[in-house]
């Protein structure tokens, strides 16, 4: 029992994380300028293709989307409380954060920096995560107490498979132009000049040797990458990789100009409950 | 779990995510070689998707198909090996399954779990689907290629330039004009639009980029309303990795300018 209720505050204190996240997101730049977006240019992904052109009319309304993004503030704030009734609640946070998303998607560049979060969210959502760090207090678990560390566990299955998949595309399909060309310069250089500041594309084109230096560290991380759902499996290598994350994504924001943080807070989160789970949970 | 088994639900959970890669070929290899080759002759005279758009095409890139079998191959493979590492552990299938505490005393056991493990075998399954077949309009279930090889053009940008009423020129810094799209999916709002007229496309894309960039040239406006932009442009430069000194844009070429008002 003793085990369970640890594994039970450990979903809570990621269900807190979770939602949090998606608060923090919320609040973060208005959507109500979405609304002065050209509409005709306006292309959803396929989760939001049921919703009929003239409707998206009167979503794309500044206090129509303002009011969303209370209601997102209000359901994500609910949820991370944990109040009842939590399936329902966390569902329809759930839900609004997938429509924010995908409405930042709509015109016509999809990226990849809170997908894990979305995906890690559906997971909280569906398991009883609200017993445990809410409000009001539970005095009981849930009828499968398995169900708690299940959770934790799956979260860190998905958050290293998004590590995992990049690195396999990288050696199946490219593996010699990441031994021999320098693609990681490439991308330096690329997203560098996108932006207002070209300042580290140009300190890298004027600094070869570092660019080659730096190179050389992509094959590397992309083991390490394939390595991580060994991460899951072994307590020793756990740490490790997580610094090898931190590093990676650290030099990933500052240099490549690709600020993944919050796959690096979901897996940081997931490996470490997992390094918490009871006793005869966790390795 | 068993090699064998964890080997037979690692293909099943990779096996949607196959058939949907799969498909799009499916058609060209059916067809009589000289009507695949009339379609390889129209694909290479048709516009470029621009990235970012669309589906995933069923012509990914210039390699040979066979090449590009051979990489889905390995792939799938690596996907396989990897999900197979972990269900040969025991303790994580049992982790997994919710099974870890069954034994505890005074507790129910753990027969109700079936569902939800039914519930996230389909969510990873749809995971390693976006994996092996996703496009962007597939979110969030999409395809993750990080610094994957090098195409065979050197780095280019598109660079978008206002001149303001005060005969100043400014850079726009998506990141702040657009801050609820954020700096990538902003600039992407001009720069797929504009590739797709580099590329060919240049009917629906001129008017569709003309669109896009007087947005941008408001947003700037209502955010600087002592100096506005009256005329704003896009131009393309290359940038040569083996450039060491200024200037760092190269071949600079103007796809599109507008007037704002």
């Amino acid at each position: 029992m003793v085990a369970a209720e640890n594994d039970a505050r450990l979903l809570g204190g990621v269900r807190v994380l979770v939602f949090t996240l998606w608060i923090y997101t919320a609040l973060s730049a208005s959507l109500a300028p979405l609304a002065q977006l050209p509409l005709e240019l306006l292309e959803p992904p396929w989760i939001l293709l049921p919703i009929p052109r003239p409707a998206w009319e009167w979503i794309l309304q500044p206090s129509v989307l303002t009011a969303f993004q209370v209601l997102m503030v209000v359901a994500s704030l609910a949820a991370a409380v944990g109040v009842r009734p939590y399936r329902a609640t966390a569902l329809l946070a759930a839900g609004l954060a997938t429509f924010d998303q995908a409405l930042k998607r709509s015109w016509g560049y999809g990226d990849h920096p809170e997908i894990l979060l979305l995906l890690t969210t559906y997971v909280v959502a569906m398991a009883p995560a609200g017993d445990r760090l809410s409000w009001p207090r539970r005095r009981d678990l849930g009828p499968h107490p398995g169900e708690y560390a299940a959770a934790i566990a799956f979260i860190g299955v998905i958050a290293c498979f998004t590590y995992v998949a990049p690195a396999a595309y990288r050696v199946a399909h490219h593996s010699w132009a990441t031994l021999t060309s320098p693609t990681l310069l490439y991308a330096i250089v690329q997203n560098s000049f996108r932006g207002p500041s070209d300042s580290v594309g140009v300190f890298f084109l004027r600094h070869e040797t570092l660019a080659q230096s730096l190179q050389m560290t992509v094959p590397l991380a992309t083991v390490l990458e394939l390595a991580s759902p060994l991460a899951l499996l072994s307590r020793p290598f756990r740490r490790p990789w997580l610094l090898f994350a931190l590093v990676f994504h650290t030099l990933n924001a500052f240099i490549v100009a690709v600020p993944f943080w919050e796959n690096l807070v979901i897996v940081a989160a997931a490996l470490v409950a997992i390094d918490r789970l009871g006793e005869d949970a966790s390795r | 779990m068993s090699t064998r088994n964890a080997f037979i639900v690692a293909v099943l959970l990779v096996l949607p995510g196959v058939l949907l890669r799969v498909a799009p070929y499916v058609e060209r290899l059916i067809q009589p070689r000289a009507s695949r080759e009339a379609q390889v002759v129209a694909d290479s005279s048709s516009p470029a998707l621009p990235s970012g758009l669309g589906a995933i095409p069923s012509a990914l890139s210039q390699r040979p198909l066979s090449l590009i079998v051979a990489g889905f191959g390995i792939e799938v493979t690596i996907h396989i090996i990897a999900i197979v590492v972990l269900l040969r552990s025991s303790w994580f299938v049992r982790l997994l399954a919710g099974e870890t505490r069954r034994s505890e005393p005074g507790l129910a056991s753990s027969a109700g779990w079936r569902p939800q493990v039914m519930m996230r075998a389909l969510l990873f399954a749809m995971l390693v689907a976006g994996f092996l077949a996703g496009s962007p309009r597939s979110f969030p279930f999409v395809a993750w290629r990080m610094y994957s090889g090098i195409p065979e053009q050197p780095p280019s940008a598109y660079v978008v330039t206002g001149t303001t009423r005060n005969d100043a020129s400014v850079r726009i810094d998506f990141g702040h004009i657009l801050p609820m799209l954020g700096t990538y999916r902003g600039y992407n709002l001009v720069a797929v639009r504009a590739s797709a007229i580099r590329h060919g496309d240049a009917e629906q894309s001129t008017s569709e980029l003309n669109t896009a960039l007087l947005s941008v040239g408001r947003f700037y406006n209502r955010q600087n309303p002592e100096d506005p932009i009256e005329r704003l442009s896009v131009t393309w430069a290359a940038i040569p990795l083996e450039t060491r000194e200024r200037p760092w844009l190269h071949d600079e070429r103007l796809v599109a300018a507008v007037e704002v008002d």
